[in-house]
């Protein structure tokens, strides 16, 4: 037998408690695509780190034609490692020429003439058949589509023996799909193997030879992409729902006529912007005591609906909130008619990290102002310390919030406990609409649970939840009822427990 | 005017522009890697009374601004060290190093010095006799450092925009994890870029003791690192617009003295000020920071 | 664990100043001169007797209300670096309101000198924060710009509109008595009381207030802030307000309280001086007052530390920096970091 272009040998990593990957063996032969499947934590990333060099293994050897690689990022290039992140590693301020050029050091030397390095990248994506259009204009500038492409170009113009792609085609069009994967053929008949990350079905019957299925940080098979069908690869990409225990839900209480809905959400729209994704006539209506989930592949648009709604993000569109109307961009209007934000970026949107634990507790508006005698927020208001931190114990108290003292910094908490702050703070403004975007991430299972628990009981309280999470078991265990996010647009309904369609949406087929 | 006003005018915004331009040039350095050294006032400082004690003990002001260089890049390295290495936040860092280079040059100038009534002077720079007696060459014999600061600002714009080294430097100052991910030594370059700007602002102070004047006073800097900082944001971070910053402001100080000589009844308080008003009348104009460095002032941990 | 993090409140400045008088001693001893004797003058001229110790008091008063002005500002996220200037404009305006209001019944006329330079130094400052929030444009470089405008601008007034009557030196005709704030014969005036006041008024907006809760909540997160219906925006202009009228306080005090005039050079940089200040006191209104006190006092000292001992009295400057370069190492996120991880209450959180 020959030397594999890439041997991985019981590669394994953890994080603190969770495994992200277990012990793992590949053995891939060059002239190859090679895709790697798996639903959000299955533990694609933490592959892709790895063979990328940007993180060690705990154990286990990668080797590219029978030499283990040793060393960072700079090592895994120089073995012929080529790699295209899911979050390029573009500067917005150079142009496209320039950041190419950053990325082959090797070929350009030290003097940079404008004319050579926009002759070479032009070069460049002619002979790889991917359109870059004017190499001199500046990254921040461009669409996703054209700036995936750049990045693609620059771990090509590495010349690598092994190119892994980290969901290449999240941001592109399905010409430009088309045309990717074109060239993605060249290069394989050229003698490249081509490890091609991706929890898209479609495109990895489409493109590769053959599968390798990932869940939970496990890897489930490897089958030749012709002896599979999608339906199959779905199931063994989600897993037997039925060995998830879904939490028994009662049916939820309905209000009184007077409102009928606590949430109504029409031709929601908003603008595309680096990083973030334009949703597209998002609707949605939900019942008081309903809790209403939205599935979908992380960057779908997940933290811009949050947003939207939150007032945080400019929209277009309709959102009434218990009959108000609030208008866009106004996160304070959104608080007043009773919405409620769990953000997904506990740390960036979430907490002020150097304010205690019972600051914290009171950090949003309504809370604030309930503090205060006159019942609302004044330039002269003073703050009632010793009622903010009765509320913030009672907080801390009824959700389980294990602080060393309400004095403590809220960094010094761990996740888990964080989170339940957030969630805490957030229900006890006794919100009409809760919206949480992936509000168990990081936690671990107790955590998780009592968050499920939390959401639960909110619901059956008669707030209206729109759970936003790319977790699916969660989502079967709380959801009321389902829906999907696909690049901005909604899919379904589709029944919690119906795995198969709910993986076949979310990765947009069907 | 007289013909004769005009080559004075120029003569002396030459003159007056040139510590400005080194310094700038310098920062500018500094911040398109992402560092921005609100101590250049405190390092121009050092330079100015390295450069004079330099000179002093040797007679040479070229050894005196070699003098001027090294004291101020070890000051930059104490930048260096704070920002790079502690991740300090940079806009204290660099107050202290103002506060520190006010110190550190008053007593070490009376600790060399004593306390003399007399003014001392060193030999500096002297024009170069070009061009013979062409009169309309006059505004041009100038010391030898301000055709080197002339010279600096193709240079910066070479290095800067034409080179692998410029091109990576530019990487870091606005995107950081991406230049590390492909490889490139944030921290090095950063070092790099500081050290660079401190040699520059160094000179930059070297100027006003061995060539602007001949004699060193305490705070003798008088607020040019700050006028420094204001030229690179006037000039867009561009080595071009810097050099008309510079001049601009050299031009501005000059011509306070012109009119005065002139009688002419514009305060020059109020003329001295119009460079600041019109450094924020830029930046508030101007959409802004748009084209400051993404990454500029940021600490790395956050 | 409280006791614990209040006393790490207090060790990590004074070890901040322990370190900085030894490297500063260095620096002096490189310099060849003897820093115990240097040091003993300048306690001596700090503390050693009434007039040394009324002194300081005059001293510590500017840098008390500046360095009042900074840590709102920081604590809001605002580098405010302009409290040289809204001094500079406050001190202006009052030494103008003066001259105005001087006739008024005399009840009258201290409060509104003092009153306009307050509304000066909030002016002053209400610009660079418009231009922040209106604007983008940084905040750094617009109150260093606006220092040496308002620099400018006294020695525009001195040299022409305010300039005395005899029109011989570049400075203010004496303020009427009335705009001249009580003193003693010692020099102590009432402004020192009135700085000292504002100490447990700011720790009061800070910690017992709804906008002292935004502005902190603001200063260490402002998108969180924003999430939260809190505008962050609008609590930085009310921080820049605030810190620039008590930056203006604080020169129209000097102008009323001490010099009596105003004149070219009038601050001695106690603007600057106020980071430093600011920053020793962890940014906590009761931490100002002390700290302002050690650099009162080490301005007081280093003036007979140089008629006794021959060191400059600018070697306090180099305390200052050293101070802040300490300050800087004991807050370097690296050491922060290796904190958490060892820290007990973190290690029994994680278990959690």
């Amino acid at each position: 037998m020959t030397t594999p272009r890439l041997a991985v040998h019981g590669l394994a990593k953890r994080y603190g408690a969770t495994v992200a990957l277990a012990p793992l063996d590949l053995a891939l032969s060059p002239g190859r695509i090679h895709g790697v499947l798996g639903e959000n934590g299955a533990g694609k990333s933490t592959l892709v780190r790895l063979i990328a060099g940007v993180v060690g293994p705990d154990q286990g050897t990668i080797a590219i034609d029978g030499v283990t690689l040793r060393g960072g990022p700079r090592a895994a290039r120089s073995a012929g490692i080529g790699v295209v992140h899911q979050h390029f590693a573009l500067v917005g301020a150079l142009t496209v020429a320039e950041n190419l050029a950053l990325g082959r050091p090797e070929a350009t030397g030290a003097w940079l003439a404008p004319a050579r390095l926009e002759a070479e990248a032009r070069a460049l994506a002619s002979a790889h058949g991917l359109d870059i259009g004017d190499p001199n204009a500046p990254c921040g500038a461009l669409p996703v589509g054209t700036l995936a492409r750049v990045e693609i170009l620059r771990a090509l113009s590495a010349r690598p023996r092994v190119l892994l792609l980290d969901e290449p085609t999240a941001v592109l069009a399905p010409a430009e799909i088309d045309e990717l994967f074109a060239s993605l053929r060249r290069l394989r008949d050229q003698g490249l193997l081509v490890l091609f990350v991706t929890h898209k079905l479609e495109e990895a019957l489409g493109l590769c030879d053959a599968v390798s299925v990932l869940r939970g940080g496990g890897l489930v098979t490897t089958v030749a992409a012709r002896a599979t069908t999608a339906r199959e690869l779905a199931h063994v990409m989600v897993g037997d729902s039925s060995s998830v225990a879904g939490a028994a839900r009662p049916p939820a209480v309905r209000p009184a006529a007077s409102e009928p809905f606590a949430l109504v959400v029409q031709d929601l729209a908003t603008d595309a912007g680096v990083g973030r994704t334009a949703l597209d006539r998002i609707g949605v209506t939900l019942a008081a005591g309903e809790i209403c989930g939205v599935a979908g592949v992380d960057g779908n648009g997940q933290d811009e609906i949050a947003s939207a709604l939150a007032g945080a993000l400019p929209r277009r569109g309709t959102v009434v909130v218990h009959g108000r109307t609030l208008a866009p961009g106004d996160v304070g209007a959104a608080l007043d008619a009773g919405l409620a934000l769990i953000p997904g970026d506990r740390r960036r949107e979430g907490l002020a990290s150097g304010l205690t634990v019972w600051e914290n507790a009171c950090l949003a508006a309504p809370l604030l102002a309930r503090l205060t005698r006159t019942g609302k927020i004044t330039w002269r208001a003073r703050l009632d310390v010793g009622r903010a931190r009765a509320f913030a114990a009672d907080l801390v108290r009824s959700y389980r919030v294990r602080a060393p003292s309400l004095e403590h910094p809220i960094a010094a908490l761990s996740g888990g406990n964080q989170q339940r702050v957030v969630i805490g703070r957030a229900l006890a403004t006794a919100p009409r609409v809760l919206v949480a975007v992936n509000p168990t991430r990081g936690l671990d299972i107790a955590a998780t649970a009592h968050v499920h628990a939390m959401l639960v009981a909110a619901a059956a309280a008669g707030t209206a939840v729109l759970l936003l999470s790319t977790d699916l078991d969660e989502l079967a265990a709380v959801s009321d009822r389902l829906v999907v996010l696909y690049r901005g647009r909604i899919a379904g309904p589709v029944a919690p427990s119906d795995r198969a369609r709910i993986g076949a949406l979310m990765a947009g087929l069907a | 005017m007289t013909v004769d006003a005009v080559f004075v005018l120029v003569a002396s915004a030459l003159a007056l522009g040139t510590p400005l331009l080194f310094a700038a040039l310098g920062e500018l350095v500094s911040e398109r890697a992402g560092v921005l050294n609100i101590g250049v006032e405190g390092v121009m400082l050092t330079g100015a009374f390295a450069g004079f004690l330099g000179c002093w003990t040797t007679g040479s002001p070229v050894v005196g601004m070699a003098a001027a260089g090294a004291a101020a890049m070890l000051l930059g390295l104490v930048l260096a060290i704070w920002v790079v290495g502690f991740d300090a936040d940079q806009v204290v860092a660099g107050a202290a190093l103002n506060i520190l280079a006010l110190g550190v040059t008053g007593v070490a100038y009376r600790a060399v010095f004593g306390v003399t009534g007399a003014a001392l002077t060193v030999p500096t720079f002297q024009p170069l006799a070009i061009g013979g007696d062409m009169p309309w060459l006059a505004p041009f014999r100038q010391p030898l450092p301000v055709y080197a600061a002339l010279a600096l600002v193709p240079l910066v714009w070479v290095v800067l925009a034409r080179t692998r080294l410029g091109l990576a430097l530019r990487a870091v100052g606005e995107a950081p994890d991406a230049a590390a991910s492909l490889g490139i030594r944030v921290g090095a370059m950063r070092v790099g870029a500081i050290l660079v700007a401190a040699l520059l602002a160094g000179i930059g102070g070297g100027c006003l003791s061995l060539a602007y004047s001949n004699t060193f006073v305490e705070g003798m800097s008088a607020g040019r690192g700050f006028i420094a900082l204001a030229i690179v944001v006037f000039g867009r971070w561009r080595p071009l617009g810097i050099l008309a910053g510079a001049l601009l402001f050299g031009a501005a100080s000059a011509g306070q003295f012109q009119l005065q000589a002139a009688g002419v009844a514009v305060s020059y308080h109020l003329l001295l000020m119009l460079p600041y008003v019109l450094t924020l009348a830029v930046l508030a104009f101007a959409s802004g920071t748009a084209t400051a460095p993404a990454a500029l002032g940021r600490r790395r941990a956050e | 664990m409280r006791i614990a993090a209040r006393l790490r409140a207090l060790v990590v400045p004074m070890a901040a100043c322990i370190a900085a008088v030894l490297a500063s001693s260095m620096i002096l001893l490189a310099a060849g001169a003897d820093p115990l004797h240097a040091l003993g003058t300048l306690v001596a001229g700090a503390l050693g007797d009434r007039f040394a110790l009324a002194d300081t008091l005059i001293k510590t008063c500017p840098l008390l209300l500046t360095g009042l002005a900074v840590a709102i500002a920081f604590r809001s996220g605002v580098w405010n670096i302009g409290a040289e200037g809204q001094l500079l404009m406050g001190a202006l305006a009052a030494t103008a309101a003066a001259s105005l209001v001087g006739a008024l019944p005399a009840a009258l006329v201290v409060p509104l000198t003092l009153a306009a330079g307050v509304a000066a130094g909030a002016c002053w400052a209400a610009i660079a924060a418009v231009l922040k929030v209106r604007r983008n444009v940084s905040e750094v470089i617009a109150t260093i710009m606006l220092n040496f405008v308002a620099a400018r601008l006294v020695g525009f007034a001195v040299h022409g509109p305010l300039m005395e009557s005899a029109a011989r030196y570049p400075q203010s005709d004496p303020l009427p008595a009335a705009a001249r704030l009580p003193a003693t014969t010692d020099g102590l005036h009432m402004g020192i009381l009135l700085a000292l006041l504002l100490v447990p008024a700011a720790w009061f907006v800070l910690y017992r207030s709804q906008l002292g809760f935004r502005w902190r909540a603001t200063g260490d997160n402002p998108e969180a802030t924003r999430i939260a219906g809190l505008a962050p925006d609008h609590a930085m202009l009310a921080a820049m307000l605030v810190s620039g009228g008590l930056a203006g306080l604080a020169g129209a005090v000097e102008v009323t309280g001490l010099t009596g005039r105003l004149f070219e050079q009038f601050s001695g940089g106690q603007g600057y001086t106020a980071i430093a200040v600011a920053l020793l006191a962890r940014l906590h209104p009761v931490g100002v007052a002390a700290s302002a006190l050690f650099f009162g006092a080490l301005a007081a000292g280093s003036g007979a530390m140089q008629r006794s001992a021959g060191v400059p009295a600018v070697f306090v400057a180099i305390v200052q920096a050293t101070v802040i370069l300490a300050l800087l190492v004991a807050d370097s996120p690296w050491l922060a970091r290796a904190r958490i991880k060892t820290s007990p209450a973190a290690r029994s959180a994680e278990a959690a």
